[in-house]
Parts: C-alpha cells; sequence; structure tokens
C-alpha cells in the first residue's frame, strides 16, 4: 500500500463521462493534470488539491495518450498499421493539427517513447488490459509483460519508466520498460476513479469517486515484517549476520524504514540499534554470541509506522 | 482576470436616436430599421453580430499614426441594405469621432465592407485585409477600408499551400496579419481553429509575388470559435477567443507564450475584438454585449497591461511522507483563471498557533509552472495546519 500524503477537500466537478473514458494525464509543464472535457464543461486542469480550471472549452480529445517528457499526444488511425501522432501544445492544451510522426500502433492506453524507439500498450483478450506490450515505431511486437489487473492507463513515469494505472482495482505498478522489470507493484488504500502520475514530483495523483483529490507518495506502507534470518546460526564466540524483510500488504518491498533491534537476555550483543531497509525492504545487522556463558535469549525487532 | 485589467469604459459607445417622427424616411426613400427604432428601441445604430468568424466582420484596431483605436462595423440601420460605420477612440477608450456610412457608401461603402475579411494593422503600422471579391489581399485604408491602389497587394490564391477551399472561393479568410518587415504572413480561415503561417522567401522586404512564399507551418489556437486577432510587433500577435481567452503567440517561433482569459467573461457576450495598442503597450479589448431593452449600446472597451494575473493559489501538498524529525518538502502553485502558472509572484508559508514544528522557508517566489516549494520539519509527531498566502503587487 503506498503511503497517503494528501486528502482533498475540494469536490471537481466531473464531466459527464464514465471513469473509463474520463483521460486524466499528468502534464509536466503545467504541474498539474489534464481532465478531459465535454461539450457542457469544458477541459481542466486539475491540481493536487482539487482546484480546478477550465482553461478550454468544450475539448473532447478521446484519442490521446501520454508521451515521454511528460506530455500528450493525440493519435488518429490514417489506415491500417499506420497511426498519426500529433504534437501537444502546453500553453492552450490543444493538439496541433499537423501530425508531428506516424507509427505502426497507437491506441488507447498507449505510451509513447520515441528517444527508446518504443510504443508501450496495455492490452489483453477481449476487454482485458492486463498486458505491457511493447512495440517498436512500426508497429512490430518486440516483448510483453502479464499482471494480474486491468490497467486503466500507461503514463510516462522518468525516464525510461512507466506507470501503469488500475485505479478501480486500486493498483499501480512503476515499470522501467527498458529493463523490462518492475520497480513497484502496490496498492493504494481505495479504489479510486481514475489516476495519474504526478512526473514533476513523483506522485500518485487520484480522482475518488466523490471527486475529491488524493495524492499518494510511492513508499510503500509497512504491513509486514519477515521472519530474522541469522547467518551463520547463533553460537558462543561467533558472529551472525541478521537480515530481515520488510514488506507492504502486497508483498511489495518497503525501503527506507527504519528498523530497531533488540535483546532480551543480557547474553550476546548487536552491533547497532537500528538500521534501515535497502531498495529490497532489507535490513541488516550483526549479532555477536556470548562470550561468557550461552543460553537463549530474545530478538525483538520493530518497525514504527 | 488573469490578465491585469487597467480601466474600462461603459458603454464605450453612444447611438444616434431614432429621428422624429416615426417612421422616418431617409433621403431616397430608405427607411430606417423598424427593429431598431421601434418602440421600444428609441435607437438607429446597433453593432451586428457578425464576428470574425464569419466571411466578414466587425474590425477592431489600434491606429498608431492617430494614436486611436477604430472600430468598423456592419450596421441594420437601414432598409433595404446595411451601412459601415467607422467609430474611433482615443488611447483611453473615449469615443471622439464617429463616422456612419450614410447615404453616400449606401452601395459602394457596404459591398466594399462586405468583400472584406476583417482588417488588421501589420507592419509599418498599416491596415492590410482580404478583398474576396477580387480575391486580394493587400493594404486598405483605415478611413474606409478600400484597397490602397498603389499598395502592397498580392493574388493570395497563388500563394502554395493555400487551403484548396479558400483558392476556390468556398472557404474565406477571416484573418490576415502581415509582417512586410521579415516576410510572414498569418492567416485564419474560417471554422479553422488555428493559424497559418508563410514565410516570404524572395529575399528583403516581403514583395507582392505570391509565388515566393513558402508555407511556415501552423498552431493550434482555440477549439471555440476565434473572435479576433491582434498584431503586436514584428514576432508578436494576440488572439481571443470564444469564452474569453486571450493567447499571446510568436508567429516567426510558432509558439505560444502568454494564455489567459479576459476579466469576467460573461455568457451573454457576444463576441470579443482586440487591439494593440503599440504606444502605450497594452491591450484593448471590446466587448460586444447585446444592447440594452431600449436598443443602448452596452459594450465596453477595456484595457490590459499583458502580463498574467494571480487568480487562485493551491492548498499546499506534501511530496514526501510526513515524518517526525525529517524535512518535509510542499508544493504549492499560483494561477490565473485560465490556470495557467504565475512565475515571479511571492508567496510565504505560516504555520498556524499552536505549532511544535518550524518552517524551514520564510518565502518562496513561484517558478514557471506557478509552482512554489517550502519546507516544514515537526520535531515530535504533531497535527499542524499550513496555510500559504501568495503577495499581489500593483501592475505597476
Amino acid at each position: 500500500m503506498l503511503e497517503l500524503l494528501f486528502t482533498g477537500t475540494k469536490v471537481i466537478d466531473l464531466p459527464a463521462l464514465s471513469w473509463a473514458n474520463m483521460r486524466f494525464y499528468w502534464v509536466r509543464d503545467w504541474e498539474a493534470a489534464h481532465l478531459r472535457g465535454t461539450a457542457a464543461n469544458g477541459a481542466r486542469r486539475i491540481f493536487r488539491d482539487g482546484t480546478e480550471i477550465q482553461y478550454t472549452r468544450g475539448i473532447n480529445e478521446a484519442s490521446i495518450g501520454s508521451r515521454a517528457g511528460g506530455s500528450l499526444v493525440k493519435y488518429q488511425q490514417v489506415s491500417v498499421g499506420v497511426y498519426n501522432l500529433f504534437a501537444f501544445e502546453p500553453f492552450t492544451g490543444l493538439f496541433h493539427l499537423t501530425p508531428f510522426r506516424t507509427v505502426g500502433l497507437f491506441t488507447l492506453r498507449c505510451l509513447l517513447d520515441e528517444e527508446a524507439g518504443l510504443v508501450l500498450r496495455a492490452t489483453g483478450t477481449g476487454a482485458s488490459s492486463n498486458v505491457l506490450r511493447a512495440y517498436d515505431l512500426d508497429g512490430e511486437v518486440l516483448w510483453s509483460e502479464t499482471f494480474a489487473w486491468n490497467f486503466q492507463s500507461v503514463q510516462w513515469a522518468a525516464p525510461g519508466r512507466a506507470a501503469l494505472l488500475a485505479p478501480g482495482a486500486g493498483r499501480v505498478v512503476l515499470f522501467d520498460y527498458l529493463n523490462r522489470e518492475a520497480v513497484l507493484e502496490s496498492s493504494i488504500v481505495e479504489p479510486a476513479g481514475t489516476a495519474c502520475w504526478d512526473s514533476n514530483r513523483g506522485l500518485v495523483v487520484a480522482i475518488m469517486l466523490d471527486g475529491t483529490t488524493r495524492v499518494w507518495h510511492p513508499t510503500p506502507v509497512p504491513a509486514l515484517l519477515g521472519q530474522v534470518s541469522f547467518t551463520p546460526d547463533p553460537a558462543q564466540h561467533q558472529g551472525s549476520r541478521l537480515t530481515v524483510q520488510l514488506t507492504g500488504d502486497v508483498g511489495e518491498p518497503c525501503p527506507g524504514w527504519w528498523v530497531k533491534w533488540r535483546l532480551v537476555g543480557d547474553k550476546g550483543e548487536l552491533e547497532k540499534p537500528h538500521s534501515r531497509t535497502d531498495a529490497a525492504g532489507v535490513a541488516r545487522n550483526y549479532y555477536f554470541g556470548p562470550e561468557l556463558e550461552s543460553g537463549a535469549e530474545i530478538l525483538i525487532c520493530e518497525v514504527e509506522v | 482576470m488573469a490578465l491585469w485589467p487597467l480601466h474600462s469604459v461603459s458603454p464605450c459607445m453612444t447611438y444616434e436616436h431614432c429621428s422624429d417622427p416615426w417612421p422616418y424616411t431617409a433621403p431616397f426613400g430608405l427607411t430606417f430599421n423598424h427593429n431598431l427604432c421601434e418602440p421600444p428601441r428609441e435607437y438607429a445604430v446597433t453593432l451586428s453580430e457578425t464576428y470574425s468568424g464569419a466571411r466578414y466582420g466587425n474590425s477592431f484596431f489600434y491606429l498608431p499614426r492617430l494614436d486611436r483605436y477604430l472600430l468598423f462595423h456592419v450596421s441594420h440601420a437601414r432598409w433595404i441594405n446595411w451601412e459601415m460605420g467607422r467609430w474611433s477612440f482615443n488611447g483611453e477608450g473615449v469615443e471622439d469621432k464617429t463616422y456612419r456610412g450614410g447615404v453616400s457608401l449606401f452601395f459602394f461603402g457596404t459591398l466594399k465592407f462586405q468583400r472584406r475579411s476583417n482588417v488588421e494593422v501589420g507592419s509599418y503600422g498599416k491596415v492590410y485585409g482580404v478583398d474576396h471579391w477580387i480575391k486580394q489581399m493587400g493594404e486598405v485604408s483605415a478611413s474606409n477600408l478600400s484597397i490602397v491602389t498603389d499598395g502592397w497587394h498580392l493574388d493570395y490564391r497563388q500563394i502554395p499551400g493555400m487551403p484548396a477551399g479558400v483558392v476556390s472561393g468556398l472557404v474565406y479568410i477571416t484573418h490576415c496579419i502581415v509582417n512586410r518587415e521579415d516576410g510572414y504572413l498569418v492567416l485564419r480561415v474560417a471554422n479553422e481553429n488555428r493559424l497559418r503561417v508563410w514565410k516570404w522567401t524572395g529575399g528583403g522586404v516581403m514583395g507582392q509575388d505570391p509565388e515566393q512564399f513558402e508555407y511556415f507551418g501552423d498552431l493550434p489556437i482555440s477549439s471555440g470559435q476565434v473572435h479576433d486577432l491582434a498584431y503586436e510587433d514584428r514576432r508578436h500577435l494576440w488572439v481571443v477567443t470564444e469564452g474569453g481567452y486571450l493567447i499571446k503567440i510568436n508567429y516567426q517561433r510558432l509558439r505560444v507564450e502568454v494564455f489567459s482569459r479576459i476579466a469576467d467573461p460573461d455568457p451573454e457576450d457576444l463576441a470579443y475584438y482586440l487591439a494593440w495598442d503599440q504606444r502605450r503597450g497594452r491591450l484593448g479589448l471590446l466587448r460586444h454585449k447585446p444592447d440594452a431593452e431600449n436598443g443602448a449600446c452596452r459594450c465596453t472597451l477595456e484595457f490590459y497591461r499583458p502580463v498574467p494575473k494571480m487568480e487562485a493559489l493551491t492548498e499546499p501538498v506534501p511530496i514526501e511522507p510526513l515524518r517526525a524529525g525529517q524535512r518535509i518538502p510542499f508544493v504549492w502553485q499560483v494561477t490565473g483563471d485560465a490556470g495557467e502558472g504565475i512565475s515571479g509572484c511571492l508567496t510565504k508559508p505560516e504555520l498556524v498557533e499552536p505549532a511544535t514544528g518550524r518552517l524551514r522557508t520564510a518565502a518562496v517566489v513561484t517558478g514557471r509552472s506557478g509552482e512554489a516549494l517550502g519546507e516544514y520539519q515537526a520535531a515530535t509527531p504533531a497535527t499542524e495546519t499550513l496555510q500559504v498566502t501568495a503577495e499581489i503587487k500593483d501592475s505597476g
């Protein structure tokens, strides 16, 4: 579970669209998100705290996706295997009318990274979208990764990283698409209506079902402190390396948390009273076996959340 | 009100009263439009509701050599045709000279005007427009919009890259901005939400050979109707659109530099007309509002300094996990009412008393997106309230 930083009180006047059609994308130049408009309710900038400002009238672009660098792209199919892409004008929030390039495939839930020569797409069988598939710019499939959730959108998070958002299921995956590995797989507190990745500050911003915003930091909140492991097993006159892993509610590692260690028994010694979890959520310490007398003692390991 | 409003004149025009006795008959047997002069309406003039999205429209611009804002409009005053009127306002927006086309211009002036696109001032302080009748684009007279015979002009149909609809005459050019000094031609075509730009490739000052132009590119400007354009200088122009959105464009680089909004846009506003005052460096905006019940003018002339003004301040949001002992950065943003970030705005965070933590930032000036970042540090776990204020300086 990600760490909740902010709960907004302002209620956004949501357009009359289903959540799946909402098109909520972060725009790095604005340091705010774009929310699709309707004829009755123009497109708006949504700020983290829920402040909403209409910036144009009636923009109704449904065919948009994410672009590396924290921008948007509009797509239009010309023919089979030919898609025109239109650049985003960040001041006005409009799309250029002349395409800046053509690619072999670009549909809903896509991310374009021209530098990497990739189009990432959340797709699947039928209506599902649980497969992250990478294509080259000509539309040839390069690789696929399968997940357990259907993603609502794929958004640029940072160079080489995509955020896969399944706000309905309350799931967020941060995926390193250059090395093909998930950097973070976690959950948000409760299902949201729609969500985007704040590429300015590396946060998850969501509009909840009641129209308020919430902001999460991509630090999983600890849910489980695992079993302490001794290497080698503890013994008199011998040192043992201690490791313990801290994980969140879906088993994701929790880096950067302080683990407190203490011994009850007054026989052996610990190298340090607390240590911090690393990127794998593992905290390390050393235990030195008793010099004088052997016997049982208790090692207590705690995390303050 | 995201641009700085300076002052406004409301109403900015005084319509001529209907003459007595009713029904009044003008020379040559023409009569006043009953829709104007019939009680309770008592004025013989009104602005037509044709803004520049149409084939022809009202034109509003600032003429530097006269130091005057000029409005040319179509009036439905007399049956069976329309007539042209010209209104003049001084630099402070006070109406100082009104000219109605009258009978002498009844046919000729009206026809001339209806053939014209919305005309605009361009380079050298001259006025340029498009004549749909003779398919010419060129310099027009600021007194009656007739083509200046020895002025710059060309056949726009022969410009390479001109949309086919314009060439065939099915689609009209509604605006043209001409910068002859640097060789840029900016056109807006009816029902298009983009500006199209051509570059003169013939060297020197822009000449009259249409084949020497090269298509330079286009720029999206609105998702709604474009109401008017205004030439600022050799690089910039302004656009006002439906909803009162104002966009400053660098047409030599095809990029938007300012995005903002007029003060208090009202759904009942019929149209907005824009002019750039080259002497005072400010925008003049004519807001066309519906006439009053008795037909009196309700239009306003408003002046803006072209600097975005703060309109909203977001709440501070932490961007790192809240931990006692750690410095926690918070972000807040200052925006105008079109959502644009306001940079250079002084903001001050403060903790609401009683507070146990401390702020590590006294004051922050907002950055490019209107964002500001401050730090807070709590010694012990606590619940505290952080609030931010922003200082609005006079526009100067």
